[in-house]
């Protein structure tokens, strides 16, 4: 399902070049879910980003659901996003002024979808905050954000979904509810995870973890192998 | 995949919108001021235009006006007699200037200072007017009003007179008292308010005075070749077309040099005008709007600042750059359109203050009245600036990486706050406007559109592309004006004072919209300070082109038999005012080169004036003092012997003011046909002579050789400089002796002259000074999108041992430059536009004057201290720990 390949970033900082991520090769199988760790600063968030074709990077591929993707312009990423990836943020990024349904109907709207608000007043129920359709992000609590984002990123029914701390802003009963809410929508949607975490209990709820160091793959286990 | 479509782009431009009106106030506070000044000039406008087409007939006086220098010859009056067997009523009505004095009750004139006064005469028949209504308090009928009186009257023979109060002020009398014109008395019965058919111009030599065609007989004022304006007011039976019978009397009535005109056709002067005067206050309104539009893309440059993680995340969940342009397009029409709303509720109240302001400069009773064009017109204009204005900053959003929602130190975090210097900047944007042709289709795409916004407001192809020429260059100037003086601050020694070096650094800081606001006020104090220079420039012309030996009075109308009489006043009243008596008779150009000339032909041209105005033609020997000849030559003195024998052989020749001939299109050897009260006079062009108008001497458009005018029914005219203590003692006796002279004072016409013009300018500046407010809602729209950052800014200087004062300090030095910046940039402008308005189209000299552009600086900056504070003095009060805690 992805393919990365001698992917290499570098970013300008204050005059100076970092390697933020140097010739990653890796592959996930789909329906498989890989958490990504490594101490702050080891590039995760960044390869989660050029996975989703959010930057592009300095040099190599990534090949998506068979498209290589980093040779695309910034509308055929548009239109790849919005079919193919969901993505949740660690801190949310939910837009603060549509209310919790219109956030989760965006993407279905954007795509097309008919009975997009519908829809998403049934993902919402699935995240247990269909009393909260018509509230403002603002008037909602952290986790209720959260599991609005993850009902966002699956809206569409992505066949790759990526999360980037999705926990990282969130108590932790919170926090254990939306990854058990995560894991839950995973399971019925048959996507492929891939997510970023600080949290050991997180990863080993996966079924592979790469773990990152200053840019570079130190290890890449299965778990249970 | 299926684009999203254009209602879901409604949709979210809607979610944007609901629930943060509060953030878009400013937005429409920018639209409105501007979206005001158009309607309500616009709706002043549509109102006096509709006042001129509906009450034509009572503003001419009645369907069709004939109009002559002259009384009516004998065949003439049979013309009008046949007129009346058509069941055509006629009205016929006399107009001219005359002296009036005071009298008491014994007739004799007051000896008492002032008792002597210019009037413009006007002598009615009992149906007049034909159209309309006299407004005369008493409100009884003209007629009862202006009869013959026999009793309560000093003397015979007596007759009743309507007259406007400034008469009885000027003369210190009252109602019922007595005044003499002529040789006639009269008792004031009534105070004259409006006439229907009275708006030529707001120009008076005096104040109006109404009496009957009886009066006027006896007055004795009309003599040969007097300066009179006879009208015939014509009511045509409606079945009768206007058209045929206006030919007809033209030609009936082609030896009289009578001008005939229709309702439809009449009141060119004024109309023009009025025309010129929308369509200069229409693009001063243009230039509100337009400066409001600066205003919006202020607001909606900020607005897309705090919008950067929407969009990346927009962008993150799959919505392309031109679908979420499309989003913030539609958002931003939206709101133009709504705030196209309130501007037109804006104007509409404005266009209730437009007449209080222009007063009798408008000498109409303008009443309002909303119409739905203006107010439709007025929105489709609010809107498109609204689409022209936002494209640009719009055009950030195709630069935001929807990577800054995990990332925020990205190399371009917002493609709009580039760092570096002023210069540098202007340079990368020139750079990336060349390179990238999405954005150069949308400069083009924006100049085009606002050249077309132009052009209509303009209803001119010239004029509205010179407007926004203008504009353009005016901004142009402003931005490397801004970078100019920011570079020179730059240079400066740094302050000591901690809260001046704070201020100039947030002046000079990307994103602080520095070179918004002194653009939209700078453009505002250039409006305001041209109009005050030009005026003020006009003045001191006016005063300084009097030279000391100018003639304090001209004197018209001394008949050939009052010659002897008059010298004898002269010589006694004013013996040592230096005089000239001129014999002069007054006459029409009749045909240039053979050619006819037709005063409808010309009436409604720029600078028809000059076929059809009356001309006073002199015969002189030598060329008076303030004249030069521009071409050909002057006659050389001949004897009177030898000058009749030549005439026999030889035409008449004339010299023609150079601008005259210019505009009449002849040249030397032309040949001019006279009409000299029905008797032509044909002469050859010798010379042309540029004349120095503003020596106020006796000058002349047309001089004729000498012994030309021999035999004919002349008249004298004559001017003198006369010390100001003789003046009034002058004037008593000259309507004591001679009362049918008219003693004309060039003082009063120039105070009048520059009453006029002071009024004007008050009334163009107030319109002005909506571009100023849109300048002042620009600026608190600026600084309003700072607030988050000075309030920020304002909690650590606070957390950290910063007083209120110190940050008070710093923000009023801030403004101040602000203001300064825009002052100095505006009054720059206003010197420039001013010197190219009077030496291009009014031909006076620019007069450097510190004190207006002293005041124009001053009041820039007292303005933007007093609107900074107005929308910062907030955040002095809030709670450092609270904006810290981010809470």
């Amino acid at each position: 399902m992805i393919r990365v390949e001698n992917l290499t970033m570098r970013l300008h900082a204050g005059g100076h070049v970092v390697n933020v991520l140097q010739s990653l090769t890796f592959d996930v199988q789909q329906k498989q879910v890989v958490a990504v760790v490594g101490p702050s600063g080891s590039g995760k968030s960044t390869l989660l980003g050029l996975l989703a074709g959010l930057d592009k990077p300095t040099s190599g591929s990534i090949c998506l659901d068979g498209h290589e993707i980093t040779s695309w312009n910034e509308y055929q990423l548009a239109h790849f996003r919005r079919q193919r990836i969901g993505y949740i943020f660690q801190a949310f990024h939910l837009i603060p002024t549509f209310t919790a349904l219109e956030n989760v109907a965006l993407p279905l709207e954007l795509s097309g979808e008919p009975m997009a608000v519908e829809r998403a007043r049934g993902l919402l129920e699935s995240v247990g905050l269909q009393d909260r359709h018509g509230h403002y992000p603002a008037q909602l609590s952290g986790g209720e954000q959260q599991r609005i984002a993850v009902a966002r990123a699956f809206a569409c029914r992505p066949p790759i979904l990526l999360a980037d701390e999705p926990t990282g802003n969130l108590d932790s009963a919170t926090g254990q509810r939306v990854i058990d809410l995560l894991f839950t929508l995973h399971r019925d949607h048959g996507s492929t995870l891939v997510l970023v975490t600080h949290d050991s209990n997180l990863a080993k709820r996966a079924d592979r973890i790469i773990t990152l160091h200053d840019g570079a793959i130190a290890s890449d286990k299965l778990i249970g192998s | 995949m299926p684009a999203p479509s254009f209602i879901l782009a409604l949709t979210m431009a809607w979610r944007e919108t609901r629930g943060h009106w509060r953030q878009f106030v400013f937005f429409f506070g920018c639209l409105a001021v501007g979206v005001g000044a158009v309607v309500g000039i616009d709706l002043f406008a549509t109102n006096v235009e509709r006042l001129i087409l509906r009450d034509a007939r009572s503003l001419l006086g009645g369907d069709v006006e004939i109009r002559l220098a002259r009384p009516l010859s004998a065949s003439g009056g049979t013309v009008m007699g046949s007129l009346q067997t058509r069941n055509v009523d006629v009205t016929h009505v006399s107009e001219l200037v005359a002296m009036a004095a005071a009298s008491d009750a014994e007739g004799s004139d007051k000896p008492d200072a002032p008792s002597t006064q210019l009037v413009e005469l006007k002598a009615v028949e009992a149906n007049y007017p034909l159209y309309g209504t006299v407004d005369v308090n008493p409100p009884q009928s003209l007629r009862s009003l202006l009869a013959s009186r026999e009793t309560d009257c000093p003397a015979r023979p007596c007759f009743g007179v309507v007259v406007h109060e400034s008469l009885l002020i000027g003369l210190g009398i009252q109602l019922h008292d007595h005044l003499r014109i002529g040789h006639a008395w009269f008792r004031v019965t009534g105070i004259l308010g409006k006439e229907p058919d009275r708006v030529a111009s707001a120009f008076q030599l005096g104040p109006r005075v109404l009496v009957s065609r009886q009066a006027l007989a006896s007055t004795d004022l009309v003599k040969r070749g007097s300066r009179i304006r006879e009208r015939y007011l014509l009511r045509v039976p409606e079945s009768r077309g206007l058209g045929p019978l206006v030919e007809e009397l033209q030609g009936r009535l082609s030896k009289e040099g009578a001008n005939v005109s229709s309702y439809r056709d009449a009141q060119p002067r004024i109309r023009r005008f009025l025309d010129q005067l929308s369509t200069y206050l229409g693009l001063i309104g243009l230039t509100a709007l337009f400066v409001g539009g600066i205003g919006v893309a202020c607001t909606v440059h900020g607005f897309m600042k705090h919008k950067l993680t929407t969009v990346a995340i927009c962008k993150t969940l799959g919505a392309d750059a031109g679908f979420i342009m499309k989003v913030y397009l539609l958002q931003s029409v939206f709101l133009g359109c709504l705030g196209s709303v309130v501007g037109v509720a804006l104007g509409v109240g404005l266009q209730r203050l437009l007449p209080v302001l222009f007063g009798e400069l408008i000498p109409l009773a303008v009443r309002s009245r909303v119409d739905v064009l203006p107010l439709s017109q007025g929105m489709l204009l609010g809107a498109l600036t609204t689409l022209c204005f936002v494209l640009w900053p719009l055009l950030t959003i195709r630069s935001i990486p929807p990577a800054i929602v995990f990332r925020r130190d990205v190399d371009q975090e917002c493609a709009s706050v580039s760092a570096g210097s002023h210069f540098r900047r202007m340079k990368d944007t020139l750079m990336r406007l060349v390179q990238d042709r999405h954005r150069l289709g949308t400069a083009l795409l924006m100049g085009a559109g606002l050249t077309v916004l132009s052009v209509w407001q303009a209803r001119s192809l010239t004029l509205g592309f010179l407007f926004i020429v203008a504009f353009g260059a005016a901004l142009l100037f402003i931005q490397f004006g801004v970078w100019v003086l920011l570079h020179g601050l730059r240079n400066i020694p740094r302050s000591r004072s901690f809260a001046v070096r704070h201020a100039m650094g947030n002046v000079q800081r990307p994103g602080n919209y520095t070179l918004g606001m002194a653009a939209a006020i700078g453009v505002g104090v250039m409006v305001i300070v041209t109009v005050a220079l030009v005026k003020s420039s006009l003045l001191v012309a006016l005063g300084e082109r009097i030279p000391e030996d100018a003639p304090t009075f001209f004197f018209i109308d001394v008949q050939p038999d009052q010659r002897e009489r008059f010298e004898r006043v002269m010589q006694r009243e004013a013996r040592t005012a230096p005089y000239r008596l001129t014999p002069v008779i007054r006459s029409r150009l009749s045909a240039i080169d053979g050619r006819a000339i037709r005063p409808d032909e010309h009436k409604d041209k720029r600078n028809g004036w000059y076929f059809t105005r009356e001309y006073v033609l002199a015969a002189l020997s030598e060329l008076p003092n303030d004249n030069i000849v521009a071409k050909g030559r002057w006659w050389p003195a001949e004897s009177e012997d030898k000058r009749d024998a030549d005439r026999t052989r030889n035409p008449i020749r004339v010299s023609v003011e150079d601008e005259a001939a210019e505009h009449l299109g002849v040249d030397l050897g032309s040949t001019l046909e006279f009409d000299i009260q029905g008797t032509p006079l044909r002469a050859v062009v010798e010379s042309t002579r540029t004349v120095d108008w503003g020596s106020f001497s006796t000058n002349f458009f047309m001089i004729l050789s000498p012994g030309a005018l021999d035999g004919a029914p002349m008249t004298y005219m004559a001017s003198a400089k006369v010390e100001p203590e003789a003046e009034m003692p002058l004037q008593r006796a000259l309507v004591r002796a001679l009362p049918n002279v008219t003693a004309i004072k060039i003082g009063d016409v120039l105070a009048n002259v520059a009453r006029l013009l002071e009024q004007l300018a008050w009334a163009i500046q107030g319109v002005a000074l909506l571009s100023m407010t849109s300048g002042a809602v620009v600026m608190i729209a600026a600084l309003s999108s700072t607030r988050y950052r000075r309030l920020y800014e304002s909690a650590i200087l606070k957390a950290i041992g910063g007083t209120r004062q110190i940050i008070v300090k710093s923000f009023a030095v801030e403004f101040a430059l602000v203001g300064g910046l825009a002052g100095l940039i505006g009054v720059g402008l206003a010197s420039a536009l001013s010197w190219v308005i009077l030496h291009f189209f009014l031909d006076v000299a620019w007069t450097v004057q510190p004190m207006v552009l002293g005041w124009g600086l001053l009041t820039t900056v007292g303005l933007a201290v007093a609107v900074g504070f107005l929308s910062t003095f907030k955040i002095l009060g809030e709670p450092p720990l609270a904006v810290l805690r981010g809470e």
